[in-house]
């Protein structure tokens, strides 16, 4: 099946689905039943399945269960659905109560950060793959390199009598080759950092003779990889970063879930 | 600080039950009575070899020795009683691989099969397979069915020198004793004694042949004595060489994009006379056009493939005389059976319905399936086809989380056996991880036959407990896919060497998470479906999911 | 080549793996780095080799030390243990949270509405949960759900009677009643729906229906509480229909219902007020206005709209017949016949010719001689005995006997036996206010007056009776009697009434018995005697008009052989007493005197305008608002009429030729509601127009006992 299809057929599915639950919710109004029980069950069911994502990836080698792709895209249809059944079951508004309004702040933050993973899940690899790819943990590894190969070049210069290559390390580039730069630029493609060093690398041509030209040539090369890596390092971080959002919350909003619950059967029964 | 003996080659012998009696007894019989333990080095004595890399296997009547669509590593020497090879067995082949996934199964369901009897039977893991008693039954109905083989000669060779499956099924007529030879025991025996040497090859051949004959589809219409007729007429030639890893390796880095096509021998040239059929015995061959002052890639033939058949019948059939249409170039070492033109005409051509034969040729660059060329030029380039199961993550959906890395890892005591990294092709990564290879050269150097095929499934798979850490496989492997790795005590310490101090090291790639489901963690664990594990031998099916 | 491999089981990596250059040997799982020198020099005979699989260029020291130094590192914490370790303490604070919710019992699901809001920390009012604690919550939490205990503490304040639970707080039955399953609804998408959502359900009209099915707590201050979804209706409601345009027809809306006072609207308008301009209304507020709630119109009640005409009626001024009600009436009897055949029957009036009164039959009801007198001499014409038998003559005699002793007994004892003789025959105790009422201050003077005129030697002759004495009894009647009379009466009237007794003929002094006998006609004998009688009470006074005249404004009378009661105002307390107590009793006597003052023309006229309750009893008012009765419609009246659409009553109330009814309206149609409550216009739901909740509802209210005061007031 190709991708595309795949996607055609999850989102009728999820079409259909929903279109179950709104149908089954109209018919609750013909009764006196409350569709707040109804959609906090499904709810609850739907919720937990997000959660058995989580377990199934805990599980290697398994025969007995689907691929995490197969989980993966029903974490993203099962999530959406719950999206809009969570909208039900609050009845589209802010709720009352410090708990109820805990749980939906929750739920809303969790909500937030999943798509929010799903955007970038989906947008970033392919600009990262373009800028040509590198593994997270090579990345600290290679800017070290990078940064004893450029020291290694700048006492190079220092040997031939002359401190205009070592001064404008001193000045421009060492703080930028310390560690990785410019987090923020690099994940909204903010180019003007590595314009702003090629600016400087062609001013300071101009007062070089042919063998420092040489050493500052390798040194530019040296430093466009820098800045390289410092966008996948932003880049990768972040498809990594967003889960520590993602899933401290979602225990979260287990714990509130099931205290809601508790609390809910508690009350409703003694009423 | 935990401080070991470094392991050696014989460290585990093949079996421990040859005794100096049974090695002499062995040596003393008639294929192996010429062998001058003089012509051995003395750290591979001969007897050593023997001891060290053979065993004896007893086989009661009806029992299989090998079985068609396996692997294995090793060769057989009848010592006593009677073995007969298969002759024909068309729909009777196993399974290479088990179904993979949940809807596969159906697939593997409706496979039919020419007899509505189970072939073999087998009891359990530890006997031997067993002809079922009605197969049993058919056979002895209809000798024309097996070829009782020598008593002297050897047979399994063709597995064990081209690292592939074996290709016929071999079994016990009578209760036997087999001298079964590991792969390493026969190299280094051919290595000394040339007239071993000389015999397993000039077998190799014409068992090659008559299998590479008999597998063919369109010959398999042939009557016995026409395939006999071809059977002789026919040339078995060999290009490249057996360990091409070490020229690949020389140029796989350069900048030239055509270095690696320079070093792969011509075997066929477009615009040559169509002066034969060729067979691809074992290897894989590139398929090319040439475009300009280049080739383009447009293909590749792997084992059972053919080149020029479409061009002779068109010739046979227009009396036309049209010159091979494409190039064919050896990539690494390929055996090629070549039927000459007049001989297939005569032999072939005129014995089988015209509706089996292809048509005309008109416009030749229809391939059946659709592949990106330049993903499909550096595949061949790089030569990936190699692979079995190549790991390819599309980068593009990648996200970097280590999911498979770490799925790996805990399938492995922790230590994932793959590299993320690898090369780019197109979006595509073609990741440090095993391949397993069709053609496994990491195979020949083993000098403990640790690194092996697994018997039906035919991954290649490292036992740790021969494994010595010579390096040896790792530095072969053209794809960087093996590295050597401490072993780590229970407190997280490597092992040292006794003698210098330095960490022991063991052969560590992928296994295919062999015993762990059908498919590897790794694809199994990609929640983004950027992850999969390709056979490059099914170019089709490969191509359907480069552009899904 | 070396890859920077990723492992799982490693807590602790090499402190330069970050940086690429990590050892081979690596942390142990403490985070102990233990490779100080990349490799241990082996020894070959005198010379130290590298041992390294990759030796290095600078090869082993002389000494058997390796050249390359590496130091140790600070092992650092994998990435995995680095993200176990956020996660632990992300999931601690949530934790954390989690306990101070319980711990602070900060779980009130949202504030209470406005009415309830005094319960916000009372939470056992409402939930039996309340008062629990955590680890009884989530025992609580795990009960099975209970129907029945849910409403209970609801009804604790909200008082819906016995049936709070049960669908429109009617029984099944009375529900069922009132359940006309009409005509098949054609099947639209609305039934269609309803009828799968109900179909997997039980009948739920025997069941207890929990309030929070429609009253939803806890949803802010704000929230209307009262709000109702109409398909919350229509979870029972078969008929079912999303706009009011599929509302059935209204029938006879909302008259179908008689109203308490009959009131023709159209014969008022076209004749009477055209008879009475002065007293005509102008429009119809004059007479009506909206209650306090708006809803009900009331009318404004007898001394505003009806008084200027009707308390004539009431006091009988332009009335044909006695004006007032006899309640001690002496019957008439043929004496003489009596006496013939010997009985002896003392003094009777000579002019009685009326019937006995209702009253006195009730009165005499206690006299079980009397009972049986009047039995045997029903049908019977007392006044002509001629052909009695001697049975039917012994009665009239017990009867005559009978009357003479109960007047006795009441002049001598007055208010006192009377009651006893009502309460006799009620078997009931009446209130002093109730029987003072009855009674409406019967003057002694007058029964005395009048006892005398009748039977001016009563007691002599009851003596002589009881002691059975009937010579001295005979006599008594034949000597003295006219000394005796002169000796009573007074000497004003005496002449008169020689004369009347003298002529034998009654008090129709001058005129022809026979003829007046054979008229037998008592409104023509009050009319005649008019000038010729006088009232007795007026001891000196010869009396212009007659006694009936003489209480113009209601009160007591005699005349000849009756004592009359005259209805005063509206609201007379005599017939409203009589009428409250015969109306409803089914004693023949009780319903005789019903019968009697309950006739449209009886003095008074009280039912010509109120009406019967359908369980007997009389509206006496109009119909008012009862605050503590809903029913299952209202109508803003005042609303309505405010707005501009409407122009006055006449837009929906109009009179009709045909109709029997005493308002003579037109029902009103659907179409003139459904003109406005349509879909983007007025409100269509099913709570504009109707209740749910039916029948008495009544708050609770605290009782308070004065011990609470006596304890204050004692410290």
């Amino acid at each position: 099946m190709k991708l595309h299809q795949r996607r055609l057929l999850n989102v009728s599915l999820l079409v259909l689905a929903l279109l179950v639950i709104v149908f089954i919710q109209q018919l609750n109004q013909y009764t006196l039943n409350n569709n707040a029980f109804f959609t906090g069950w499904i709810l609850l069911v739907a919720v937990l399945v997000l959660y058995l994502f989580t377990l199934r990836k805990k599980i290697t080698g398994g025969k007995l269960f689907l691929k995490v792709s197969t989980w993966m895209q029903l974490h993203i249809y099962v999530g959406f659905f719950v999206i809009a059944l969570f909208l039900f079951h609050a009845g589209w508004q802010m709720p009352e109560g410090i708990l109820k309004q805990l749980l939906y702040f929750t739920f809303v933050a969790e909500t937030l950060s999943g798509l929010f993973g799903l955007c970038i899940t989906r947008m970033l690899p392919p600009c990262l793959a373009r800028n040509g790819s590198v593994l997270y943990q090579d990345i600290k590894g290679k800017q070290q390199q990078i940064f004893d190969d450029v020291e290694q070049l700048v006492e190079q210069s220092l040997e031939i009598k002359s401190n205009t290559i070592a001064a404008f390390y001193q000045e421009h580039l060492l703080h930028f080759l310390l560690k990785p730069r410019d987090f923020w630029p690099h994940l909204f493609q903010y180019k003007k950092i590595i314009y702003k060093f090629e600016a400087e690398f062609i001013n300071l041509q101009r007062y070089l003779n042919e063998e420092e030209c040489e050493i500052i040539n390798k040194i530019h090369v040296l430093v466009v990889e820098k800045n390289r890596l410092d966008y996948q390092y932003a880049g990768q971080s972040l498809l990594k970063r967003w889960l520590f959002l993602h899933i401290p919350l979602s225990y979260g909003l287990l714990l509130f879930a099931v205290l809601h619950l508790i609390l809910v059967y508690a009350y409703i029964g003694g009423l | 600080m935990t401080k070991v003996r470094r392991p050696k080659r014989w460290d585990k012998p093949f079996s421990k039950d040859m005794s100096d009696a049974i090695v002499t007894r062995v040596l003393s019989t008639k294929a192996l009575s010429h062998l001058n333990a003089g012509n051995f080095s003395d750290s591979l004595p001969l007897s050593g070899i023997i001891a060290n890399d053979t065993r004896i296997v007893y086989f009661k009547k009806g029992e299989v020795i090998v079985r068609k669509g396996e692997y294995g590593g090793s060769a057989f020497l009848t010592l006593s009683g009677d073995v007969a090879i298969i002759k024909n067995e068309v729909g009777l082949e196993i399974e290479t691989k088990k179904p993979t996934g949940l809807f596969n199964f159906f697939k593997a369901a409706k496979s039919t099969r020419l007899l509505d009897f189970p072939l073999f039977t087998t009891h359990n893991k530890e006997e031997h397979l067993t002809l079922s008693p009605q197969f049993q039954h058919f056979i002895e109905q209809y000798p024309d069915n097996y070829i009782t083989l020598e008593a002297d000669s050897f047979y399994g060779e063709i597995a064990a020198l081209a690292r592939g499956t074996r290709t016929a099924t071999v079994f016990s007529k009578t209760d036997t004793e087999i001298l079964e030879i590991g792969w390493q025991g026969l190299r280094d025996l051919m290595r000394y004694d040339t007239q071993i040497r000389e015999q397993v090859r000039a077998l190799y051949k014409q068992h090659s042949l008559l299998v590479q004959l008999r597998n063919t589809k369109f010959l398999s219409h042939l009557k016995a004595e026409q395939l006999q007729q071809l059977n002789e007429q026919s040339l078995f030639e060999n290009y490249g060489k057996f360990e091409w890893q070490r020229s690949f390796q020389k140029v796989k880095n350069d900048e030239d994009v055509n270095s690696t096509l320079k070093i792969e021998p011509i075997i066929a040239q477009q615009g040559d006379y169509v002066d034969g059929l060729l067979l691809i015995s074992s290897g894989f061959a590139r398929l090319s056009k040439t475009i300009n002052h280049g080739e383009k890639t447009i293909g590749y033939l792997k084992q059972g493939d053919t080149f020029g058949f479409d061009e002779l019948v068109h010739n046979w059939r227009t009396g036309e005389e049209i010159d091979y249409q494409h190039s064919l170039r050896a990539i690494g070492y390929v055996d090629i059976i070549r039927i000459p033109t007049s001989s297939i005409e005569k032999y072939a051509f005129a014995h089988i319905d015209e509706a089996l034969l292809p048509t005309l040729i008109n416009d030749h660059d229809n391939l059946d399936y659709d592949i990106d060329t330049g993903i499909l030029e550096q595949l061949v380039e790089k030569r990936f086809i190699n692979g079995s199961s190549t790991m390819v993550i599309d980068r593009h959906r990648c996200t970097g989380c280590d999911d498979c890395v770490s799925a790996c890892a805990s399938l492995h005591d922790g230590q994932a056996r793959f590299n993320r990294n690898g090369a780019h092709i197109d979006k595509y990564a073609i990741t440090h991880a095993c391949m397993h290879c069709t053609d496994p050269v990491c195979l020949i150097g083993c000098p403990t036959g640790a690194i092996h095929r697994s018997g039906q499934l035919g991954n290649i798979i490292i036992d740790d407990n021969t494994c010595i850490g010579c390096s040896g496989c790792a530095n072969s492997c053209p794809y960087e896919n093996i590295i050597m790795r401490e072993v780590f005590d229970d407190s997280g310490q490597a092992l040292l060497d006794e003698q210098n101090g330095t960490p022991l090291l063991k052969a560590s790639k992928c296994d295919l998470c062999i015993g762990h489901g059908s498919i590897p963690a790794c694809e199994q664990a990609c929640p983004h479906d950027a992850l999969k594990r390709l056979d490059m031998g099914n170019i089709a099916s490969f191509a359907d999911w480069f552009n899904r | 080549m070396r890859w920077n491999f990723f492992n799982k089981q490693q807590k602790w990596v090499c402190g330069r793996a970050e940086i690429g250059k990590s050892c081979r040997s690596g942390s142990d799982h403490q985070g102990d780095c233990h490779s100080e020198y990349e490799c241990q020099p082996l020894q070959k005979e005198d010379r130290w080799y590298c041992a390294s699989p990759t030796p290095c260029a600078q090869g082993a020291l002389p000494d058997g030390g390796c050249s390359k130094k590496l130091g140790f590192c600070l092992p650092q914490l994998s990435q995995k243990a680095k993200i176990s370790r956020i996660n632990l303490w992300l999931f601690i604070a949530f934790i954390s949270i989690f306990l101070f919710i319980i711990a602070a019992k900060a779980y009130s699901p949202g504030e209470l509405s406005s009415n309830h809001s005094f319960l916000e920390s009372e939470c056992q009012s409402c939930h039996s949960s309340g008062g629990l604690k955590s680890i009884n919550i989530l025992l609580q939490a795990l009960q099975p759900f209970q129907h029945n205990t849910e409403n209970a503490l609801c009804v604790d304040c909200h008082q819906f009677g016995e049936q709070a639970g049960l669908a429109h707080n009617l029984s099944h039955s009375h529900l069922q009643a009132l359940t006309e399953k009409v005509t098949q609804q054609p099947l639209n998408s609305t039934l269609l729906m309803a009828t799968l959502a109900q179909s997997g359900l039980d009948d739920q009209s025997e069941k207890n229906i929990s309030c929070i099915s429609c009253h939803h707590e806890h949803q802010g201050t704000q929230h209307d509480l009262t709000a109702i979804n109409d398909k919350n209706c229509q979870s029972c409601h078969q008929q079912t229909f999303t706009e009011f345009k599929d509302h059935p027809e209204f029938s006879e809306y909302p008259y179908a219902d008689k109203t308490q006072i009959n009131f023709n609207h159209p014969e008022h308008i076209a004749k009477n007020f055209a008879d009475e301009a002065a007293v005509q209304p102008e429009n119809c507020n004059d007479c009506h206005q909206p209650d306090n709630k708006g809803e009900l119109m009331l009318s404004k009640g007898f001394d505003q709209s009806c008084r200027a005409c009707h308390l004539k009626q009431i006091q009988g001024d332009s009335q044909a017949g006695s004006k007032g009600i006899a309640v001690f009436s002496l019957m008439g009897m043929d004496i003489e016949t009596l006496k013939a055949k010997g009985f002896v029957t003392g003094s009777w009036p000579e002019d009685a010719d009326s019937e006995l009164s209702v009253f006195m039959r009730l009165l005499l009801s206690n006299d079980p001689k009397a009972v049986k007198a009047l039995n045997i001499l029903e049908k019977m014409d007392t006044l002509d005995l001629r052909k009695a038998s001697n049975i039917q003559l012994q009665a009239a005699t017990d009867l005559i006997w009978s009357i003479k002793t109960l007047l006795a007994t009441l002049q001598s004892q007055g208010h006192n036996a009377l009651k006893q003789s009502l309460e006799k025959s009620l078997a009931n105790s009446l209130s002093s206010t109730k029987f003072s009422a009855l009674v409406s201050l019967l003057p002694p003077a007058l029964f005395n007056e009048a006892l005398k005129y009748w039977f001016p030697l009563l007691n002599q002759e009851l003596k002589l009776y009881q002691q059975n004495d009937l010579i001295a009894l005979k006599q008594l009647l034949n000597a003295p009697v006219i000394a005796e009379i002169k000796h009573i009466i007074p000497s004003a009237i005496t002449e008169t009434i020689e004369d009347d007794l003298l002529a034998d003929d009654g008090l129709l002094g001058g005129d022809d018995l026979d003829s007046l006998m054979a008229d037998d006609d008592d409104d023509l004998l009050s009319l005649d005697e008019e000038d010729s009688f006088d009232e007795p009470q007026e001891s000196s006074v010869k009396l212009t008009t007659s006694a009936e005249e003489w209480v113009k404004s209601g009160g007591w009378y005699q005349s000849y052989d009756s004592l009359y009661y005259r209805p005063s105002v509206h609201e007379d307390p005599f017939l409203k007493g009589w009428l409250d107590l015969s109306a409803s009793h089914a004693d023949k006597n009780f319903q005789a005197i019903f019968k009697t003052i309950s006739k449209p023309q009886a003095p008074g006229m009280c039912l010509k305008c109120h009406t019967l309750t359908d369980d007997k009893a009389i509206h006496w008012t109009a119909k008012r608002p009862d605050k503590n009765h809903q029913s299952f419609t209202r109508y803003a009246h005042d609303r309505h009429l405010a707005m501009a659409g409407i122009k006055n009553c006449a837009t929906c109330h109009q009179f009709s030729q045909t109709s029997e009814k005493s308002q003579s309206f037109k029902s009103i149609e659907k179409q003139q509601c459904s003109s406005c409550h349509a879909e983007q216009k007025a409100s269509e739901s099913c709570t504009t127009c109707h209740n749910y909740h039916i029948g008495e509802l009544k708050l609770k209210l605290k009782q308070t006992k004065l011990s609470v005061f006596q304890d204050k007031v004692a410290k």
